[in-house]
């Protein structure tokens, strides 16, 4: 299953930079080394197996851009699942980016009006972080507004926090086959197991593709912020040659626990129970394995 | 200038008890030309500054003294001299400060320090601390940084000839491999020859009239290539912990039999504040595995801190963590040692059956301070208790193990997975060190005080 997924906005805007970070496994100071994008770059990234993703990332500059509009028009804007749109909130041309995103949303509506559009107000960190959430939200609503008839979600992003993480897990959401039926699973799961909470994660992006909470938890930006944890702990370990496998931290209070689940995915289990010892939930989760790569399985072959 | 009063006060305390606190905190005198990064160094490592921060830093003006404490139970005191006073030509220091003069004249009791007009006494500095670091700014012309080590060094080896001399060429960051290691020969040549020049020279520094032991002659120097920007400084810093820590060497040994016992292939004892390494295994440490062992450490912390804070922990006290209020210490110097004590005791109860039955030899103490320790928590790390632990696998069959030792100091094994097979050995090896190591640490400090009382 082969899904499009066009990433475009102004020349210097971020893109490429957001693209390595989560599918190549760039730390935020290596994007420095990153040039511009010349035309259009595509990568194939397999995603939970057989769902490969096809970016097109495609550079911002404004003579690429006018010829997106108008000799490339068919061939970029046709079949595409989801449209991610990247402003830079430093920009002193809104208008000019207003105009077009405008023009990118015209011929998403002529060639793919089923897309799933998403609008990433980048660089956030460069903003005074008392001024963040207004100018969000001043530009959220301005987006909004221009983007209809067509419905559009809205993220602040900066390379440098986990809010990246946050708008990717929801763009690829979106493009998870059978997101209903995997939640099913994790909470009978869940159940089972008597588990406060059950994350699964996409193995190479570590994004959060699905969860169970069965304990409700105060931090409401903990899944992108354990993204951004195991996404450096990956990074540390790449340094010795080898990688993360499998991870095991508890306290007095807790006990979390990451393993492979499916060749594609890694769980990760909370148990606050204490009187569950590490080998029961361990073998627990080796048990449900079985029926995650069943139902992995069955979604690929539909 | 010192206008704090109470850097005046700790400057007449630890005078007075000239004797007990060069035992029980280690002096490091700090010091380097200006803005080669002195005060960025200390605040990376012990108040876990982004090192993107430390740019914004001013410069700091006067003598400067911070305790600090590693492990709860190594305490030691930094003392950073700002660069722009080392005006040295006469081995004199510009003076525009009458108030010290007056005060320094109270405890000059021995007569060969009288160099100095006023100001910063440097060989009464020298004389009292345990460990020079150096700081030499690697990104500039160093010839002068170097002279100024070379007269540090001398004056250091007429007044206090056992003294360490650890130099951090600093801010390496930008260097080459190679340039890095050009700047280091190059530095450490300089510093080789000055001195063979002096000793063989005119026989102005009569050595071995101060020095009871004629090996200590040789200078005590090591040179270290360290940034801010990755986890070089913590190395570095570790290595210069670890030479003032009386009981490393039974750490050290501790951790060769641990690792012996338990088929591992690396042991570290880390402090989870400021990741200083106080002991390792005596095998040779590989520079990247201790970068893994420190985010690690992170790791464990921030997940703690996600899922790990109970909701009914709302006992905070204001003590702070890395710099412990000097009073108090020095008021009762036991007072920490028995919230130690306490929290042992319970770590114990909570964490193994095995134990319960061990018990101290100053049981009633410890029931007495094991109410305490509950509302003795830390901001920063409350969430690593006595049940803190970790296993993280890596591919290849390699995994890293960490405990918890006391509320500051972390265990962290390497070892193959197969050896991991047998966790119930593995963890009954941890405890019997643990209770070692906090054995240690609690005897030493009576030994210490009883001899200063005899």
């Amino acid at each position: 299953m082969r899904k499009k997924v066009l990433l475009m906005g102004k020349s210097g805007g971020g893109k490429t930079s957001m693209r390595s970070i989560i599918f190549a496994n760039y730390s935020a100071k290596d994007t420095r080394r990153l040039g511009a994008t010349m035309d259009v770059e595509q990568s194939y990234v397999r995603f939970l197996g057989n769902l490969i993703l096809n970016l097109w990332d495609c550079g911002g500059q404004e003579a690429f851009m006018e010829c997106y509009f108008a000799a490339q028009k068919d061939n970029i804007f046709k079949n595409v699942e989801v449209l991610i749109y990247v402003f830079d909130v430093q920009s002193q041309e809104l208008d000019k980016d207003l105009h077009y995103y405008q023009s990118c949303l015209e011929s998403i509506l002529q060639h793919s009006s089923q897309a799933k559009i998403f609008c990433l107000i980048h660089k956030m960190d460069l903003v005074p972080e008392d001024m963040r959430e207004s100018l969000f939200n001043e530009r959220q609503s301005i987006l909004t507004n221009v983007s209809k008839p067509l419905q559009c979600s809205c993220f602040r992003t900066s390379i440098w926090d986990e809010t990246l993480y946050k708008a990717w897990s929801q763009i690829v959401y979106q493009l998870v086959p059978n997101v209903k039926g995997l939640e099913k699973t994790l909470t009978n799961f869940a159940d089972i197991i008597d588990a406060d909470e059950i994350l699964l994660f996409e193995k190479a992006t570590f994004l959060v593709i699905s969860h169970c909470t069965r304990k409700p938890h105060r931090d409401a930006r903990r899944f992108e912020k354990i993204s951004d944890i195991i996404k450096q702990f990956k990074l540390s370990c790449s340094k010795l040659t080898a990688a993360f496998q499998s991870m095991e931290v508890r306290n007095s209070t807790f006990a979390c626990f990451i393993e492979l689940l499916t060749p594609n995915t890694y769980v990760m289990v909370v148990i606050s129970d204490p009187s569950i010892s590490s080998e029961v939930t361990l073998m627990n989760i080796r048990n449900a394995r079985k029926v995650f790569e069943k139902l992995e399985k069955d979604v690929s072959r539909n | 200038m010192i206008e704090e009063t109470s850097t005046v006060v700790n400057d007449i305390d630890s005078d007075k008890n000239d004797n007990k606190t060069s035992y029980m905190r280690p002096n490091i005198l700090l010091t380097g030309l200006r803005r080669s990064g002195k005060t960025s160094i200390q605040r990376v490592i012990f108040t876990k500054m982004q090192p993107s921060q430390t740019q914004f830093l001013k410069s700091t003006p006067h003598l400067t003294i911070n305790q600090f404490s590693c492990g709860s139970f190594i305490n030691f005191q930094v003392q950073e001299l700002p660069g722009q006073l080392h005006v040295f030509p006469s081995l004199q220091f510009p003076n525009s400060d009458g108030t010290h003069n007056g005060s320094s004249s109270l405890y000059d009791d021995d007569n060969t320090t009288h160099l100095v007009s006023g100001g910063y006494d440097m060989e009464r500095l020298l004389k009292r601390c345990n460990a020079v670091v150096y700081i030499i700014d690697a990104q500039d012309d160093y010839s002068q940084s170097v002279s100024s080590l070379n007269m540090i060094i001398q004056s250091g080896k007429r007044v206090n000839p056992r003294l360490r001399y650890e130099v951090f060429i600093h801010k390496v960051d930008q260097l080459s491999e190679e340039a890095k290691i050009e700047t280091q020969r190059d530095i450490h040549n300089q510093v080789r020859e000055h001195f063979a020049d002096v000793n063989g020279g005119t026989d102005s520094w009569p050595l071995t009239s101060f020095g009871s032991n004629p090996n200590t002659q040789s200078l005590l120097i090591n040179f270290h290539l360290t940034s801010i920007f990755d986890h070089s400084i913590f190395e570095a810093f570790s290595k210069v912990i670890q030479k003032l820590i009386p009981q490393f060497n039974h750490l050290e040994d501790l951790l060769n039999y641990l690792i012996s016992a338990s088929n591992m292939e690396q042991a570290f004892l880390f402090d989870i504040q400021t990741k200083i390494s106080i002991a390792t295994d005596s095998s040779p440490t590989d520079m990247q595995m201790y970068e893994l062992c420190c985010d690690m450490i992170d790791l464990l912390i921030n997940m703690s801190e996600i899922y790990g804070r109970s909701n009914d922990n709302v006992v905070q006290t204001t003590e702070d963590d890395g710099i412990i209020n000097d009073e108090q210490s020095y008021d009762n110097p036991d007072d920490e040692d028995d919230e130690n004590e306490g929290h042992i005791v319970n770590g114990i109860h909570e964490s193994t059956n095995s134990y319960s039955n061990y018990s101290f030899s100053t049981t009633p103490m410890v029931t007495s301070f094991a109410s305490m320790t509950e509302t003795i928590t830390e901001p920063t790390s409350n969430v690593f208790d006595s049940m803190s632990s970790s296993v993280i696998k890596l591919t290849g069959g390699r995994a890293l193990y960490l405990k918890e030792i006391n509320r500051h100091l972390a265990l962290i094994c390497v070892l193959r997975e197969e050896a991991l097979t047998k966790q119930a050995i593995i963890e009954y090896n941890v405890n019997q060190l643990k209770k070692s190591i906090l054995e240690l640490f609690h005897l030493t400090p009576q030994t210490s005080s009883s001899s200063v009382a005899s």
